[in-house]
Order: C-alpha cells, then sequence, then structure tokens
C-alpha cells in the first residue's frame, strides 16, 4: 500500500508557490493594501481640507503634488491589494485536487501535489526546524509538536474536547525529549500520517490535503496521543467527530460569505409572488404561517436527518395524480422539521418549480372549533377555508395530528374527515397531514377510502449520530442564550443517555430536551462556564433515579454486601441469591458493558413459598430502592396467543408491560409462574432476554437494558421436594429439573438457555421456617416498637407455634404471613383497642391462646 | 523556466481568464437574482389577471345589469392589477440596467487594471515632480 504514494516536494507548484520569494512579498500585500489606503485616504482629507483657503494645512506643497500623492498611494493600494488577491485565489490552490490524483490509482503519488498551502507551510517549517528534507524521517511527535499552535482549528477542537492544547504540548515535548534521551526511533513518522491523511481527503472529497485531514490522521495514529485521550475519558473516534464539527462550521461560513453567490441571493426572497395569489382571509384568522416562521428562523443549508422524507413529500405535492401527504412519525421525531425545511425551500425557490412561492400554512383546527359554537359552524368555517385554499393557489394546507379530527371524535374535536375528502381529491388543494403510527393504527386505518386519498410517508427518526450533528447545530444558539460552553463529550452523553434512558420520546427531541435541562440545571448549580459530562449524569439520575453516573460509596457498599443485605430478607437459597449479586456486581462496575442485555435474567425454579417472589422484592427494595420499581406479572392470565396484545399493546389499550417498561426503565421484571404462560408468549420473550428490547404494536423499541428479569416457575418441584428428602445435591437435582422440563416440553432449550441461571431453590427445612418466623416477627416488633413503643418478646415457642400452623408441604411458607397477621397482628390489636396494653409496656404472647401477657 | 516566468504566466492566465470568468459568472448571478426578485416571468404571465384574484362572479341566470357591474368590477379589477405589475416590471428593468452597466464597468475596469495602475503611476509622477 505505502509504495504506491510518496513525497516530492520539488515537483509540487504548491511547495514551489511557498518557497517563492515572490509569494512571501505578495503575502504582505495585505499589510501594503491598508497602509497605502490609510494614505490615500489620509491625502484625500488634506485635498478636501485645502479646498477651504481659511485652513492651511499645505506644508509647504502645492496641491497638484498633493493629488500626485493620492493618486500614488491609491496605484500602490490597488497593486497590493490585487498581489495579494492573487496569491490567495491562485496561488494557494495550484496543482491538482485529491480526486484528480485518487483516480489516477495505477500511477505511484505524489502526496506533495496535493497538500493545502497552509498544511505545506508547516511541513516546510519542520523541515527546516528538525534538518530533514523526508517526510519518512520525521517522528510523528515533532509533527504533532508544531502541528499544536494558536489557530482556530486546534483552539476549536481541544477546547471542545475538554483539553488545553498547551498543556498536550508540553506532554508531547517531554515524550520527545525523553525518545530522543533514550534514542528510541519512533516507529509512526509523518510519511503514514500523510497517507492517512490522503485517504481521509479523498473520502470526504476534499480539494486538498488541509489541516483538517493531518490533524485527524495523527489523532488517529499517533499512540502516545491516544494515551493521553485515553486518559481523559476521549477517544480518537471523538476527536475526529470534533473536527468534523468544526469542517461543517467552517463550511457553513465560507458558503455564507460574498453576496454576490447564487444561494446567498437567494436568501433576499423576491417580491410580487403574492400578487398573483387570492386573498385567504378566513383561512389566516385560523392558521399558522410556517413560511413567516422558516424565514424567520433564516436559510438552513441543509436538513439533517430527513432528506429523503423531505424530497418523498415535495415529489408527491407535484404529483397531478394523488398530491396529498400523510406524514407518520412520532412526536418530537421532526416531523415538523421537515415542513419548516419545505416553507424554507418553496419562499427562497430552492425547491421544485412547482412549489416555489407557496405558503405552509397549519391549520389551528383547535383554534377554530373553539371560536365556533355548533358543528354547523365548524363545517362551514372549514369549507370557506378549503375553498379559500383553493382561490388563493399558492396555499399547502398542513393539519396537526389528523388522527384527533377523524372517526370518533371526543369533547372539543369533530371529524373533518367528510367535508375534507370532497376537497382532497382536486389538484388544486395540496394538504400534509401529520399522524403518529399508533394514531394512523387507531383511528384511521379503518377508513380505507379516506387514508386512500393521501400518500403515505413515514418519518423514521434521525440516528444517534445524526441526533449529535443536530445538537451541534444547536449549540451556538443555547451557548449564547445560556452563556455556557458546551464540551463536546457533553453532547456525546447526552445523545447515550437519551437514548438509553428516555424511551418515551424520539430523537432528536429527547436529546434536545435533555441538554436543555442539563443547561437550566448546570446554571442553577453549576460552577463556571463549562458544562461537563457530570451534569447529564446528574440530570438524569435526577430525572430518572437511576443510578448512571460513576459508583457512589454508599453504592459500593452495597453492590459489595449484597449478599448480605438479601439474607437479612431472605432465609437460605444461598446459590439464588449469590448469583444475583455476581450479576449486578458485572454490571454496574461496567466489565459488562458491551453487553446488550438485560442487567441480569434469572430463571428460579422451586416449589411454591420457598421464597422464589419473595427473592425478587427483597432485590427490589435493595438494588432499586423502593418495591415499587418491580413490575409482576402474573404469566397464569397469558395462555392464549391473543394475549400478546396486552404485552405489547393494541388498536384499544397500551401494553402492560412496555409501556411499564418505557416509563420506567430501571425496573425489576418478575413473571410468575411462567410454565403457565402460552408458548407464543414465551417467544416474545426470546428476544428480550436475548438482545435487551422488545418491539410494541407501533414497531417502537422498548429497551430492556436497565431491567432484570427474574421468571418463577414452580414446574417439577415435586422432583425438587424428593430429592432433598433423599439429600441429593443440589446440582444433580437441577439436571434431573431440566430433564424433566425438557422431556414435559414446558419449557424449550433455547428459552431456558437464554437466562444467565437458571437457580433451583430448596424446599425449606424447619430451622429455615423457624428463622422466617424470626424476621416476620421482628417486622412486627419493629413496627410495634416504633408506632406505639411496645416492646414484643419473641419466644422460641411462639415461633415454634406459628411453623407448625403455617406449614404445608405443598404451600411452603407461604401461609407463614397470613397466621402471623391473624393470630398475633389482630391480638395485639385487639389489646391495644380495649386499652389492655399501653405505650413502654412489655408485651408476650401466649402460644395457646394467643392471648397477650404483660411482663412486669 | 524561472521561477519569474512561471509566477508571471499564472498570473496571465488568472487576470485574464479566470477572474473575467468569475466576475461573468456574479453578473450572471445578479441578473437572475433581479429576475427572481421581482418574480417578472410570474408579472408577465399574470399581467392582466385581476389584481390578487378579486373577482365577481356572473351568477346563474341572465341579468343585464348584474353581468354589467360584475364585468365593469372585473375590468376594473384587471386593469388595477395590469397598472401595479407594468409599474413593477418597469422599476425590474431599471435593475437590470444598472446590474448590467455596472458589472460591465467592473469588468472593463478589471481587464484594463494593469493599464489603469500604469497611467495612475505616470500621472502621479507628473504631478508630483
Amino acid at each position: 500500500m505505502t509504495n504506491k504514494f510518496y513525497f516530492d516536494p520539488q515537483s509540487s507548484s504548491t511547495f514551489w508557490a511557498i518557497k517563492s520569494k515572490n509569494c512571501t512579498v505578495l503575502n504582505l500585500g495585505n499589510i501594503f493594501a491598508k497602509i497605502f489606503l490609510g494614505l490615500f485616504l489620509l491625502s484625500l482629507l488634506w485635498l478636501s481640507l485645502n479646498l477651504f483657503p481659511r485652513y492651511n494645512f499645505s506644508w509647504s506643497l502645492d496641491y497638484s503634488s498633493g493629488v500626485g500623492f493620492a493618486l500614488l498611494f491609491f496605484a500602490i493600494f490597488l497593486i497590493s491589494k490585487s498581489g495579494h488577491f492573487f496569491l490567495e485565489t491562485k496561488l494557494k490552490r495550484l496543482g491538482p485536487s485529491v480526486s484528480y490524483l485518487s483516480g489516477a490509482s495505477v500511477q505511484r503519488i505524489n502526496l506533495a501535489k496535493v497538500v493545502d498551502y497552509r498544511a505545506g507551510q508547516l511541513i516546510v517549517k519542520l523541515f527546516n526546524k528538525e534538518k530533514q528534507k523526508h517526510v519518512s524521517l520525521i517522528s510523528s511527535l515533532s509533527f504533532g509538536y508544531s502541528l499544536l499552535s494558536n489557530n482556530s482549528l486546534i483552539s476549536f477542537v481541544f477546547s471542545r474536547a475538554g483539553l488545553d492544547w498547551k498543556e498536550v504540548k508540553n506532554l508531547l515535548k517531554e515524550e520527545r525529549q525523553k525518545e530522543e534521551k533514550e534514542e528510541k526511533d519512533s516507529d509512526l513518522s509523518l510519511e503514514s500520517i500523510l497517507i492517512a491523511a490522503f485517504q481521509r481527503a479523498s473520502k470526504k472529497n476534499h480539494q486538498k490535503i488541509f489541516l483538517e485531514d493531518l490533524l485527524s490522521s495523527w489523532i488517529c495514529y499517533d499512540p502516545f496521543l491516544n494515551k493521553i485521550l485515553l486518559e481523559r475519558g476521549l477517544r480518537a473516534k471523538d476527536m475526529d467527530s470534533i473536527i468534523e464539527w468544526f469542517e461543517f462550521i467552517s463550511q457553513e461560513i465560507e458558503a455564507s460569505e460574498g453576496f454576490w453567490k447564487r444561494d446567498n441571493l437567494k436568501k433576499i426572497g423576491s417580491i410580487a409572488t403574492s400578487w398573483a395569489a387570492g386573498y385567504t382571509l378566513m383561512l389566516d384568522r385560523y392558521s399558522t404561517n410556517w413560511t413567516r416562521l422558516a424565514r424567520r428562523k433564516g436559510f438552513y443549508r441543509e436538513i439533517l436527518g430527513h432528506q429523503s422524507e423531505l424530497e418523498g413529500v415535495e415529489n408527491i405535492l407535484v404529483n397531478s395524480q394523488k398530491n396529498n401527504v400523510l406524514l407518520v412519525g412520532q412526536p418530537g421525531s421532526g416531523r415538523k422539521n421537515i415542513l419548516l425545511a419545505l416553507a424554507g425551500r418553496s419562499f427562497w425557490g430552492t425547491t421544485l418549480e412547482a412549489l416555489r412561492g407557496k405558503r405552509i400554512l397549519e391549520l389551528n383546527l383547535n383554534h377554530l372549533i373553539a371560536q365556533t359554537s355548533s358543528g354547523e359552524e365548524v363545517e362551514l368555517a372549514l369549507d370557506q377555508c378549503f375553498q379559500e385554499v383553493i382561490t388563493a393557489g399558492n396555499v399547502i394546507l398542513v393539519i396537526n395530528d389528523l388522527e384527533r379530527f377523524v372517526g370518533e371524535t371526543t369533547i372539543g374535536t369533530v371529524d373533518i374527515s367528510g367535508i375534507l375528502s370532497k376537497y382532497l381529491e382536486s389538484p388544486k388543494f395540496q394538504v400534509v397531514a401529520i399522524t403518529s403510527p399508533r394514531g394512523l393504527r387507531q383511528k384511521m386505518e379503518k377508513k380505507t377510502a379516506f387514508i386512500n386519498l393521501f400518500q403515505k410517508i413515514e418519518i423514521t427518526p434521525p440516528s444517534a449520530h445524526q441526533t449529535l450533528r443536530i445538537l451541534e447545530l444547536h449549540v451556538p444558539r443555547l451557548e449564547a442564550q445560556y452563556r455556557k460552553f458546551i464540551l463536546y463529550p457533553t453532547l456525546k452523553k447526552v445523545v447515550e443517555h437519551s437514548a438509553r434512558y428516555f424511551q418515551e420520546k424520539p430523537f432528536p427531541q429527547k436529546a434536545i430536551d435533555l441538554l436543555n435541562s442539563v443547561l437550566v440545571y448546570s446554571s442553577r448549580y453549576g460552577k463556571g462556564k463549562i458544562v461537563s459530562p457530570q451534569y447529564v449524569d446528574q440530570v438524569v439520575e435526577r430525572k430518572t433515579e437511576i443510578p448512571v453516573s460513576q459508583l457512589s460509596n454508599i453504592e459500593k457498599d452495597t453492590l459489595l454486601n449484597l449478599e448480605g443485605l438479601i439474607h437479612q430478607k431472605i432465609i437460605n437459597q444461598d446459590q439464588a441469591v449469590k448469583k444475583i449479586a455476581l450479576a449486578l456486581r458485572r454490571t454496574r462496575a461496567e466489565i459488562a458493558s458491551a453487553r446488550e442485555k438485560p442487567m441480569g435474567t434469572f430463571l428460579f425454579l422451586g416449589p411454591t413459598g420457598v421464597g422464589k417472589t419473595e427473592t425478587a422484592k427483597t432485590l427490589a427494595d435493595i438494588y432499586f430502592g423502593s418495591r415499587k420499581k418491580l413490575i409482576r406479572l402474573d404469566m397464569s392470565e397469558f395462555q392464549n396467543p391473543s394475549d400478546v396484545a396486552h404485552l405489547i399493546g393494541s388498536n384499544d389499550f397500551p401494553g402492560i408491560l412496555t409501556t411499564k417498561v418505557r416509563e420506567d426503565p430501571f425496573s425489576l421484571i418478575l413473571l410468575d409462574e411462567i410454565e403457565k404462560a402460552h408458548p407464543k408468549i414465551l417467544n416474545l420473550f426470546l428476544t428480550v432476554l436475548d438482545e435487551g428490547y422488545l418491539s410494541d404494536r407501533w414497531g417502537r423499541k422498548v429497551s430492556f437494558l436497565d431491567t432484570i428479569i427474574i421468571a418463577t416457575s414452580n414446574a417439577g418441584a415435586e422432583i425438587i421436594r424428593k430429592n432433598i428428602t433423599q439429600n441429593e445435591e443440589l446440582d444433580l437435582i437441577k439436571e434431573k429439573l431440566l430433564n424433566h422440563l425438557f422431556e414435559n416440553n414446558i419449557f424449550r432449550p433455547e428459552f431456558l438457555n437464554r437466562f444467565d441461571a437458571i437457580v433451583v431453590f430448596k424446599t425449606l427445612t424447619q430451622e429455615n421456617l423457624l428463622n422466617i418466623a424470626q424476621l416476620l416477627l421482628e417486622k412486627l416488633k419493629e413496627n410495634l416498637n416504633q408506632k406505639k413503643g411496645i416492646e414484643l418478646i419473641i419466644s422460641e415457642a411462639l415461633k415454634k407455634k406459628i411453623v407448625e400452623l403455617s406449614y404445608d408441604p405443598v404451600f411452603g411458607a407461604r401461609e407463614m404471613k397470613r397466621i402471623v397477621q391473624d393470630k398475633v397482628e389482630s391480638a395485639i390489636a385487639q389489646a391495644f383497642l380495649a386499652g389492655k396494653i399501653k405505650r413502654g409496656e412489655i408485651i408476650e404472647i401466649d402460644t395457646d391462646s394467643f392471648a397477650i401477657k404483660k411482663v412486669e | 523556466m524561472n521561477s519569474k516566468q512561471n509566477i508571471f504566466r499564472y498570473w496571465l492566465a488568472w487576470h485574464f481568464i479566470e477572474i473575467p470568468r468569475d466576475i461573468i459568472k456574479i453578473i450572471n448571478n445578479l441578473l437572475r437574482f433581479v429576475w427572481s426578485f421581482f418574480s417578472i416571468s410570474l408579472l408577465l404571465k399574470t399581467l392582466f389577471s385581476p389584481w390578487r384574484k378579486y373577482y365577481w362572479g356572473y351568477g346563474r341566470g341572465f341579468s343585464l345589469k348584474n353581468y354589467l357591474s360584475a364585468f365593469s368590477f372585473n375590468c376594473i379589477s384587471r386593469f388595477l392589477g395590469m397598472l401595479v405589475r407594468i409599474g413593477l416590471i418597469f422599476l425590474s428593468l431599471i435593475a437590470i440596467f444598472l446590474v448590467s452597466g455596472g458589472g460591465l464597468i467592473l469588468f472593463l475596469a478589471w481587464i484594463f487594471s494593469p493599464v489603469i495602475i500604469i497611467f495612475f503611476f505616470i500621472l502621479a509622477g507628473v504631478l508630483i515632480f
């Protein structure tokens, strides 16, 4: 590969121009131009003052000499200015372009020919400094050291990354000195960087190898710099992204320069286009003018992420057969941005011929309905508005949330499909209606004839990368508004966190909202002007209650002592508790960051009443902070294939599972008695367990990455019970149990294999039961002490009595809670109400009659 | 060829071919802008149309009085539209003339700028000495 390239500055016109003495003189042209323009203006002033005889500024110079000097200064100014102009527009652009050389792949490529003037200047400077004339002999460190200087590119890239380029430069210097001392040869030379820069320039269709290409390649390949970046939590990819951001801004600035450019002249718009159109008096009352809005917002060169959708809208609108568009997308996915771009293009004449000069008006149906008193009046007003659209001839009508005004209506809405259908068939009537996928399926799909009058365009939300670019567009406005400086890692974190933790809204809206919240937060609580990524963590934590930031000491302690904490509430079941604790430690320590699965997935097998559900509840309490974070599904309610709709939603109701997880992605999902669910329902969980997401009825992906999924089953409980009594090893019991499950087709192997762990819960021994009784009574004792100031004595006899009353070989310890409630709690309550016990007293329970005894 | 010859060759191509080409491009852009700013095509196409499409319908059936009043109103509307449009077309013609004239002056001034500068130097020399 490297043989294809070489670097010979001797045959490069760029390097000839840099070294040429003429160019050095021309480079000074701008300074000369300024000086002589000043002198020319001063001489003009002198001449004009000398027109009045009152003032005598002649300084023994006659008037004609003064004119002569003015002419001389002006002539020198013209020469200097034109020389500088010649340097900038011709000499600095000499030589072939990158694309020209890329095409000539059969020949060996002289990279010196396609180096840009500024990049060439840097290389010449480096040649002189290092006393080397060959790029392969200049180390990457020396190159980087020279590259880092005070210019707009370096300042922008390093400051947005949150780095101080001077500090990096010093580190490079130290490393270079170290290498020189050790007489170590650098692995990477300027030649390799130039080759990489050429490839980047070629990929990005650059005319030349610019400084941006060299910087990006150096950052990408220099191992020492990469080490520095890694230590600061950055990657070469991030720096390249910031360079792209800089390139985008530079292009925008360059494009906006020069009023005579065709695009810039278009920004001025035109007069008289509306003279050929009719008045829309009624429509103007009930509509929002998007064209005016687009004019106010200014001229956008491109619409990010929805280019093809915008072109689709334009193509449909000029179609003579069916020229009505139905935009289907989630609110916040950029639906209105497409219309704003259409309004801009239409106003500035950059759209298709037939759409130029059109006004985009959004019909404000809510306002219209509120202003009218009856359905008949609404119809009349609508009829007049639609009539005006046709007579005006320059209106594209926008109807937002169309689903609200079609089919069955609620208070404050009317069904406009009838009156609208009449006009939709007319080629003079152009409508862009907006709806959501849900609205389309719920309300409009039934109205086939009405829907057929539209051509549908589905709006897919922009990707994470496109969203990042959209946020970059918002940065100047937000920074001016909040007087803050937003770092690139902050933007990146905003995109990452909004993708993961805010599933309700689509991109880009959720990222824009989060960035706004972060700026508000940093204005209120932040110190200094810089908005760092930590603020994003803090805002997300506040909004979602998910611990997204670095582990706090308290959380670290919780994770390290998780087994102990669970065992405070769960008796026995060591293996189950250990496996859960291991999974959580792995996830929170971000060891398993590449894992695109839920935090942990477990199948608990065991007889009823051994603590399977209680373990899940306890975990929700300890790890997620509240039992409210438990999403419990009784799987016996999903015994038919049609029950899938209950989980993922249908036209009539939202999905139990998908909606809850979208609203609160940091939850524990408990699938109780999973063996009772229909196999088709189990298939639905295959994607969740394997890839960590589930698509709802409307095709929206719901992420399960921050959930723990626990499925419980008592299938084969008899085998556990039998083998435990025979003192069999737990692993052997598990094997037998799994064989039983497969043989009886209770679960398929591919389903079971998707769990992180299958945990067998042992049947409870007498001792375990006594401990559970102790736990329950301890809880009651604590409650009594706190609320009533009464001390309860827990005796061995009481525990034994409760175990005796509640133990059932089939239901395990399930009845124990009820027995404690019925016998102990009820007895205490009765005694308390009857005034038999008071605050500060110590009581005991009689195990035969459950009567309260005071202890003196 | 030495460096001085080389740079002179570049300058000749730049001064007499590249920049004049750019100036023509700029004049072309400005003329197109004037054309679209004043919406000249549209004004010509709709020269005799009623002002803002404002016209009276003739109604059903025939009544001479109604017919005449609608006809006269529509004629006035069309006449007013034509008057305003012609006014604007006239303004746009002035703008086109200014852009073309200005462009031509700029073009010639650029082409002859070396001669003009030399002339300035000679004149300055004569005036000073």
